[in-house]
């Protein structure tokens, strides 16, 4: 068996690789770089930017709410960030990270699946399409082309699932073969270009995957990031990946250690591995829905509604809070009587940055991308 | 603390472990079965009639049952005795939300406010039978959501079971067809799915299905044709719509275009090679199931995991959807393991049995030169003509 670096070097040396077809740079649709990440299992966005300055947060949090004298990164006063994050108070400080609160899907019961499927395809409902909007999005693109948008999850998503065709990858598939078959497989492959074409590309992903500027991540989102990365230095322009692991019910503080560990390390390593292209980039993570306001009997929160997106990355004017007014957690501003009011649709939000950064029409984006969706004004995040 | 371990072992034997059984099973069948086309068929309208365990519910433990029940006995008689089945099996009250759909006229709807979930009837309409350019409208499809309201499953058999409570009463106008004059049954259901069934635009999507998963991405309008035409001259008898399928010219012209999914290619990569028997049943030292990178594995990694389609649409059946650089790199990869274990004496004899005559010269060539037995087997499952049928 020979490493894959070894195998990249006898490819090259057979003359294999520089044959490979490739995308010409100039059919890539500018130069901007797009990663949507999914934050699996309904975070608890009041557990990550929390309103200590909301009095209600004490009262109905107990053991959860915390404050600035008691480890919380204060961004404006008013929110201040989970310690678990405090990785990202280097990107908040340097306005490359914003915070959005108060906001959710548009998908109102409280199920993960389901929320997940309507956070995927687009729409209101788990069933409003087939398709992902990320895929749906890919055919404004002025050359859709599979090397175009890579999808890293370590399962079928539905997000960049549909017509355009995409590449899958995981850090983990792993290329190991014999030097001679290598040779032999290219003969193998003549006259069949879908195989060939795959072949070249196999080999030239995974040597990327080993020779990347960075180290390995330590975490599987921090390996995943640097895959990403390494497809997002060549021709991919956009990526999906995501964080597993945000349902609390219980034991909320020790739980939530690992995600955002992982959050935290996925985003930082994004940073690294792009290098001068992290200018350029803007990553946006989600959840299907944020959790319950008041904490339950078990020291957790339960299924909710409004939650916490965070948008950042070198392309974005961060380092502010942004989003809806705040709705407040009093009497009566619950929604439900249980759940941090949405006060406003994520899919607007992102909406807008696919319009500054790829120069989507406004039009298509709310009838093709998001069904329905109203625009409204622009959150100004470029 | 008893309790709650013997749940949690219960819960894992429900949800793991019988999905795991299931798996195991369905794949040493495929292996062993003397009937190749007929387990082809079983892939066919297992994705036809997509069942997926990615959601919550009753339907993480009656997928593999499904597929038992429901495509097993009926793919080789009328189709709209399949679709019946399909449509009233739990498996899929349970994935197309069937169960949460209430007449809002009925004693329970009038009674708690609950309404129509009309999840099952579109799928039926867009996926199972008439297709998305079938001709119906969101009238039809509301319409029909009406006549299912009432199918539904007992808690404790896991039976189909009719709930009349639930069922809306008075006359629903499908595709221009009304139903439920009576007190609302099954009878009036069923009735539907057979005018259903015997649509032209029914016939149509079925054969448009069926060539483009067994002949090629884009069929000649005239073979879906011809399979439309028997579908309809036997009133939807399958066995004769397979005859047209496998005698239409076309089947001929172009052998070889279709790419195997990860699924086919497992299946038929483990038909080869003598594969030792605890890959196809694999249990841990308790004798409880375990899992199985290299069956059952191999399809999770390669984005085809049993029973885990995307969506009710099921699994693309396009070329390019499965021939993808990393793809290519996971069955490479498996070939290499696999290759470690099965043992071959001639790779010559072994491309005679394995590709036949769709190994040319120039293939023949290259594995006779293959530096290994071990080369020559891994170079057999990974040329294009293994992959593609």
């Amino acid at each position: 068996m020979i490493s894959r670096r070894a195998l990249l070097q006898t490819a090259l040396a057979s003359g294999l690789i520089s044959v490979a077809p490739r995308l010409a740079v100039a059919a890539a649709p500018g130069d901007q770089r797009f990663v949507f990440i999914i934050l699996r299992g309904g975070m608890d966005g009041l557990d990550i930017v929390q309103p200590y300055g909301d009095p209600n947060l004490a009262r109905l949090r107990p053991g959860l709410a915390k404050t600035p004298d008691t480890g919380l990164l204060d961004l404006d006063g008013f929110f201040g960030l989970t310690p678990d994050l405090k990785g990202l108070g280097e990107l908040w400080s340097s306005k490359q990270l914003a915070f959005v609160h108060a906001v959710s899907p548009p998908y109102r019961a409280r199920s993960h699946f389901e929320a997940q499927d309507s956070l995927e395809n687009g729409t209101a409902s788990p069933t409003g399409a087939h398709d992902g909007w990320l895929n749906r999005f890919l055919s404004l693109m002025p050359a859709p082309s599979p090397e175009l948008a890579a999808d890293l999850m370590p399962t079928s998503s539905i997000v960049l699932s549909g017509t355009n065709k995409v590449d899958r990858w995981q850090p983990n598939t792993d290329l190991r073969l014999d030097a001679d078959i290598e040779f032999f497989l290219h003969k193998l492959y003549e006259g069949h270009d879908d195989f060939a074409t795959a072949l070249n590309r196999a080999i030239i992903s995974e040597s990327e995957d080993l020779d990347g500027p960075a180290g390995r991540g330590n975490t599987v989102t921090g390996s995943y990031a640097r895959l990403a990365a390494a497809m997002l230095s060549r021709h991919a322009r956009i990526a999906a990946i995501s964080v597993n692991g945000w349902d609390s019910h219980q034991n909320q503080a020790g739980i939530l250690r690992r995600p955002t560990r992982e959050l935290a390390d996925g985003i930082l390593e994004l940073r690294k591995s792009l290098g001068p292209l992290w200018k350029k980039t803007t990553f946006v993570a989600v959840s299907e829905f944020g959790r319950t306001v008041r904490s339950n009997g078990t020291a957790g929160t339960d299924h909710g509604t409004g939650g916490l997106m965070l948008i950042g990355g070198g392309a974005v004017n961060g380092g502010r809070m942004t989003g809806p007014a705040w709705p407040g957690l009093g009497d009566g501003r619950l929604y439900e009587d249980r759940d941090l009011m949405p006060a406003d649709d994520v899919r607007r939000y992102i909406a807008w940055l696919l319009m500054g950064l790829y120069g989507a029409g406004r039009q298509q984006l709310a009838s093709a991308v998001f069904p329905g969706l109203e625009l409204g004004n622009d959150p100004g995040l470029l | 603390m008893e309790s709650v371990s013997v749940f949690k072992k219960l819960r894992h034997q429900l949800f793991v472990g019988n999905l795991l059984a299931d798996s195991h099973a369905k794949i040493a069948q495929a292996v062993a079965s003397p009937f190749g086309f007929v387990e082809r068929l079983v892939q066919f309208w297992g994705n036809h009639f997509t069942v997926s365990v990615t959601t919550v519910g009753l339907v993480r433990m009656l997928a593999g049952p499904f597929e038992m029940e429901v495509i097993r006995p009926h793919l080789g008689g009328r189709f709209a005795d399949l679709l019946i089945a399909s449509t009233m099996h739990p498996a899929m009250l349970d994935y197309l939300n069937q169960r949460a759909s209430v007449g809002p006229d009925s004693r329970i709807g009038k009674r708690k406010n609950e309404g129509l979930n009309g999840n099952l009837a579109r799928e039926v309409l867009e996926l199972h039978t008439l297709g998305a350019e079938g001709g119906y409208t969101q009238r039809d499809v509301v319409e029909f959501a009406r006549l299912l309201t009432g199918l539904n499953y007992d808690n404790n058999t896991g039976r189909f079971r009719f709930r009349r409570n639930a069922a809306e009463p008075g006359i629903k106008t499908i595709l221009g067809r009304t139903y439920g004059r009576g007190r609302p049954g099954r009878q009036d259901i069923v009735a539907a799915l057979q005018d259903l069934a015997r649509h032209p635009a029914t016939a149509r999507h079925i054969a448009r299905q069926l060539c483009v998963h067994f002949i090629a991405d884009d069929p000649a309008p005239e073979t879906v044709a011809r399979l439309a035409t028997r579908f309809t001259e036997t009133d939807g008898n399958l066995p004769d719509v397979y005859e047209a399928l496998l005698t239409a010219p076309e089947a001929v012209s172009r052998f070889g275009d279709k790419r195997k999914t990860p699924y086919d290619f497992l299946i038929s990569a483990l038909r080869t090679m003598k594969v030792p028997p605890h890959w196809l049943q694999p249990v841990d030292r308790n004798g409880r199931q375990r899992a199985n990178p290299m069956t059952a594995g191999l399809l999770a990694k390669l984005d085809q995991g049993l029973w885990q389609a995307p969506s009710p649409a099921g699994w693309p059946d396009l070329n390019e959807r499965w021939i993808t650089p990393a793809g290519l790199a996971d069955r490479l990869d498996w070939i290499g393991k696999a290759a470690d274990h099965a043992a071959i004496d001639d790779p010559i004899a072994f491309v005679d049995a394995v590709l036949g005559s769709t190994a040319n010269p120039h293939v023949r060539g290259i594995i006779a030169n293959a530096a290994s037995r071990r080369s020559g087997l891994a170079l057999v499952l990974a040329s294009a003509e293994f992959n593609s049928r």
